[in-house]
């Protein structure tokens, strides 16, 4: 598959300054119940205006089992591009890598992965999160989504929110 | 090495592979080195339920396969055909989301290799989206037009009679009943943007005025020269199918309604 994004333009998409709409918090409160996992999307923009989406997927069953992707979509894209993927606790191989390991994990978009079918397929474990808000709270930090005028600074009432990336 | 040798270390390598992790009451998580493309693996935990033992993905596949598909075109089409004769040659229930299998005889092994191979199968339906396969393609996209358009607004595979008898420059799909009529072109490959660009030219020597809907599903499949000179002739953002099913169907309404 041909390379649509370098490392470098993937860089640049996550680090633009973003905005969630006043609506954003149907990612928590309005999840939709779809057979035996829970969705929900949330668009939004950069200052530049580039689009963007959040969607989350929570397993019924299993807390432990979600994931919150971060995904861009612009003219020159027809498709939704996923830039990161905050998973809950599972396994994954890296293929390229040839590691494997158990846990929550981050699927980041690379070029070298895009060469193989899929700009999402390479991981990194985390200890940063351990459940689903947790997980949100980093994406948020990570892609500088900044939440609408008012709203609260943080998911969390207490100071449990998601430490830096090391 | 011995064929005897070889055989062994086949099995004590396979065998290593899979894992039973305690994960709560009467749940094991069974590791395998089985995964989606993206490199995560399946999702298998087998669960006890009285006497019975069941293996189950607890909802995981399904939803994993919404990361990248749209979860109504995993009820219909190709990929709930797939999706229902894998579960049925293997004898794998849904229920309410839930792929499950019970275990009978103390078969574990047989269980566990009856349902990864459904799994796999599934997951296949992923590969069916990015893959151009054109009989899915064209079909979703008439199928978006004859269930967006009313009949009496839509003409496809439509050419000016006037200017073109013969039928040479084509559009998958004409709608009328607005000033300009929209020409929706589905450009399932490079040779499809090829014409489409050169049937958009001609109708603009011809003073045809309308205006224009790209629908495409996978443009990294298409050289960027290619798209390019498309985009000169078409500068309406492109829409892929069928990730933005919802989305072109809105536009199509609005379009409608003028």
């Amino acid at each position: 598959m041909a390379v649509t994004l370098t490392d470098d333009e993937i860089d640049a998409l996550v680090r633009e300054r973003k905005v969630f709409p006043r609506k954003w918090l149907k990612l928590v409160s309005r999840l939709k119940r779809d057979g035996a996992h829970y969705r929900q999307e949330v668009k939004l923009r950069s200052e530049s205006g580039t689009e963007f989406q959040v969607k989350v997927r929570l397993s019924v069953r299993n807390p432990q089992d979600f994931c919150i992707v971060l995904a861009t979509k612009s003219r020159l894209l027809s498709r939704l591009f996923r830039l990161r993927r905050y998973e809950g606790r599972g396994e994954h191989t890296n293929h390229i890598e040839g590691e494997r390991f158990d846990g929550f994990h981050i699927h980041i978009a690379t070029a070298r992965y895009q060469e193989r079918g899929r700009e999402d397929a390479y991981a990194e474990l985390t200890t940063r999160y351990d459940d689903f808000l947790g997980a949100l709270d980093c994406l948020i930090k990570d892609t500088r989504i900044h939440l609408p005028t008012g709203a609260p600074r943080s998911l969390f009432l207490e100071d449990r929110s998601c430490p830096s990336t090391p | 090495m011995s064929i005897d040798a070889i055989e062994r270390a086949l099995r004590e390598s396979v065998a290593a592979q899979v894992e039973l992790r305690e994960g709560g009451d009467n749940l094991y998580r069974v590791l395998t080195p089985f995964r989606f493309d993206d490199g995560d693996h399946f999702v298998i935990v087998l669960r006890r339920d009285g006497s019975q033992w069941t293996l189950s993905d607890e909802g995981h596949t399904y939803m994993h396969l919404t990361y990248h598909i749209d979860e109504r075109d995993l009820r219909r089409g190709t990929r709930q055909k797939v999706i229902s004769d894998a579960l049925a040659l293997f004898d794998v229930e849904d229920r309410g989301g839930e792929l499950r299998l019970n275990v009978s005889g103390g078969q574990y092994g047989d269980a566990l290799c009856a349902f990864v191979q459904a799994l796999i199968k599934i997951s296949d339906v992923s590969y069916l989206s990015r893959e151009r396969v054109r009989s899915t393609f064209k079909k979703d996209s008439r199928a978006l037009f004859r269930d967006a358009i009313p009949t009496d607004r839509r003409s496809l595979d439509w050419s000016d009679p006037q200017h073109d008898p013969d039928g040479i420059y084509t559009v998958d799909c004409r709608i009328d009943g607005q000033p300009r009529p929209l020409f929706v072109h589905a450009l399932a490959s490079e040779s499809k943007t090829q014409n489409a660009t050169i049937t958009l030219h001609q109708f603009e020597k011809w003073g045809i005025q309308f205006q224009s809907l790209p629908i495409i599903e996978d443009e990294t499949a298409i050289n960027k020269k290619v798209l390019a000179r498309f985009r000169d002739v078409c500068d309406e953002p492109l829409c892929n199918l069928p990730e933005g099913r919802v989305q072109i169907a809105d536009y199509l309404e609005a379009h409608l309604s003028g």
